[in-house]
């Protein structure tokens, strides 16, 4: 293994590579190109053998993706925000017609207005498409769950998205240790399954009618919930290989004891450990419960890790109308019956800044709501 | 009882054409008059492939008609006429 600095971008660039994929269509979009510009320039450097499909849209992106994926081939794609819109409905064909296809996505703001600025809404906006979401809070997990993604896909027969913030992750370099060659080899042999076969030709995604289209979405969400397993082995046995151990579902870190609990997915995650380092120096027991697949949802590994805890705070960096934060919900939803206060908080949305001065205000903010409130509260306006 | 299906929504090649679905709610069909000079069009522009050029005649495959009528607008020649499938008040099919 040799170690560089790389910007998240560079490092899900480095996992399409160690995967070998065979097939890249991309749409450029700002923050995600510079991952589509490294695997490009591998591509010419003769170092990964991949076929480049440039398209006129991010719809068609994911369609020449989803066509290659049909015909067999390990495919890859990147987008964020707009992009992710405007390839919503291929988005939901690639997880109906369950092709293992790979998507990075550098999450940004959603328009109007228009914002190029980080933010998770546009992740959250396909939370129903039956894409398993991953959320990366540094560089190496970018890296490593790109890799762990395929495994995923290509075991559950599902897509996977690799989610990371933009700028704060997409454009930030750090220190990233990159696998040999060899080594991934072994644990992501190519589990290649061809739908598109001239030898035996298939009419794909015909109409289903009320008698059969329900017992197709039964299907999926039963290979959805596979994930859950899936998801959890494919984390140990990457650990277990390559010695980062991710944690599977959900991570946890300092919850032996804790009775106030941090609650959120993406960057935030690797401030609110400084935050909680700091706190604990000063005796107060705080944990933090990391969500890492937001798709399938966690319910049973959070309710297990908050078992013991009073209080609960949730951070979003996502706004559902009208109804709160994604993760905010979603938690309360899960903890139902559980003896705890949740306390829900949007923040950070469009690129404001999220330090750990932020998230130690959260919390202070928490411990003194002596409520929970129904809806999710507006923080840092 | 959850049906057993295969993984990527999936059906043999061709069965669209073995069960047709038009032939149970279309309400016209086409008929092609004398005056069809055999452009062809209409076998191009047909959305389902129902009109075939046969021994040199135009010929509809009724069961994959859903009379929409795109054959009959389209031909330059004015050479097909919609019929309706129903005639008389009590909706006698004819």
């Amino acid at each position: 293994m040799s170690t560089t600095l790389l910007t998240g971008s560079e490092a899900a660039a480095y996992g399409a590579k160690l995967a070998r994929i065979e097939v890249l269509a991309y749409y450029p979009i700002t923050p995600a190109f510079p991952a589509m510009e490294r695997v490009s320039k591998f591509i010419d450097d003769g170092e990964l053998n991949t076929r480049f499909v440039r398209v006129e849209s991010d719809h068609s992106a994911l369609a020449a993706a989803l066509g290659a994926s049909l015909a067999g081939s390990r495919t890859f794609t990147v987008t964020n925000s707009q992009g992710l819109l405007y390839m919503t409905e291929v988005v939901y064909h690639t997880a109906g017609l369950r092709q293992p296809v790979v998507m990075a996505v550098a999450n940004r703001a959603l328009s109007a207005p228009h914002s190029r600025f980080p933010e998770q809404g546009d992740a959250i906006s396909q939370g129903a498409s039956g894409w398993i979401q991953l959320f990366c809070e540094n560089n190496q997990e970018v890296l490593d769950n790109m890799l762990q993604a395929f495994k995923i896909a290509e075991t559950v027969r599902l897509p996977v998205m690799v989610n990371y913030e933009g700028y704060i992750q997409s454009h930030t370099l750090e220190e990233v240790g990159i696998p040999n060659q060899e080594t991934i080899d072994q644990f992501l042999p190519l589990n290649r399954v061809r739908t598109l076969d001239v030898e035996n030709p298939q009419a794909v995604n015909t109409v289903a009618s009320p008698e059969f289209y329900m017992d197709y979405k039964f299907h999926q969400n039963e290979a959805m919930e596979q994930a859950l397993t899936v998801i959890n082995d494919v984390a140990a046995e990457y650990g277990k290989e390559f010695g980062r151990d991710w944690s599977g579902l959900i991570d946890t870190y300092q919850m032996e004891d804790a009775e106030h609990a941090f609650v959120a997915m993406g960057s935030m995650v690797s401030d609110a450990r400084i935050v909680v380092d700091e706190l604990r120096k000063q005796g107060q027991k705080v944990g933090l419960v990391k969500v890492r697949a937001w798709r399938p949802f966690p319910a049973e590994a959070l309710r297990e890790a908050l078992k013991n805890v009073q209080l609960i705070t949730v951070c979003d960096k996502n706004i559902v109308f009208g109804l709160g934060g994604a993760l905010g919900t979603e938690l309360k939803s899960a903890l139902y019956g559980q003896d705890c206060r949740v306390n829900s908080y949007i923040l950070g949305l469009g690129g404001r800044d999220v330090t750990t001065e932020e998230i130690k205000k959260v919390l202070e903010l928490s411990e003194k709501t002596e409520k929970q409130a129904t809806a999710s509260e507006w923080f840092g306006l | 009882m959850v049906k057993n299906l295969p993984v990527v929504p999936t059906a043999k090649a061709g069965s669209l054409v073995e069960t047709p679905t038009g032939i149970t709610w279309r309400i016209q069909y086409p008929v092609i008059l004398e005056t069809c000079n055999m452009c062809l069009d209409c076998t191009l522009f047909c959305p389902d492939g129902a009109l075939v050029q046969q021994e040199g005649k135009i010929v509809l495959k009724v069961s994959l008609c859903k009379g929409c009528g795109i054959c009959a607008n389209e031909c330059k020649e004015n050479a097909i006429e919609m019929i309706p499938e129903y005639s008389g008040v009590k909706g006698v099919f004819r």
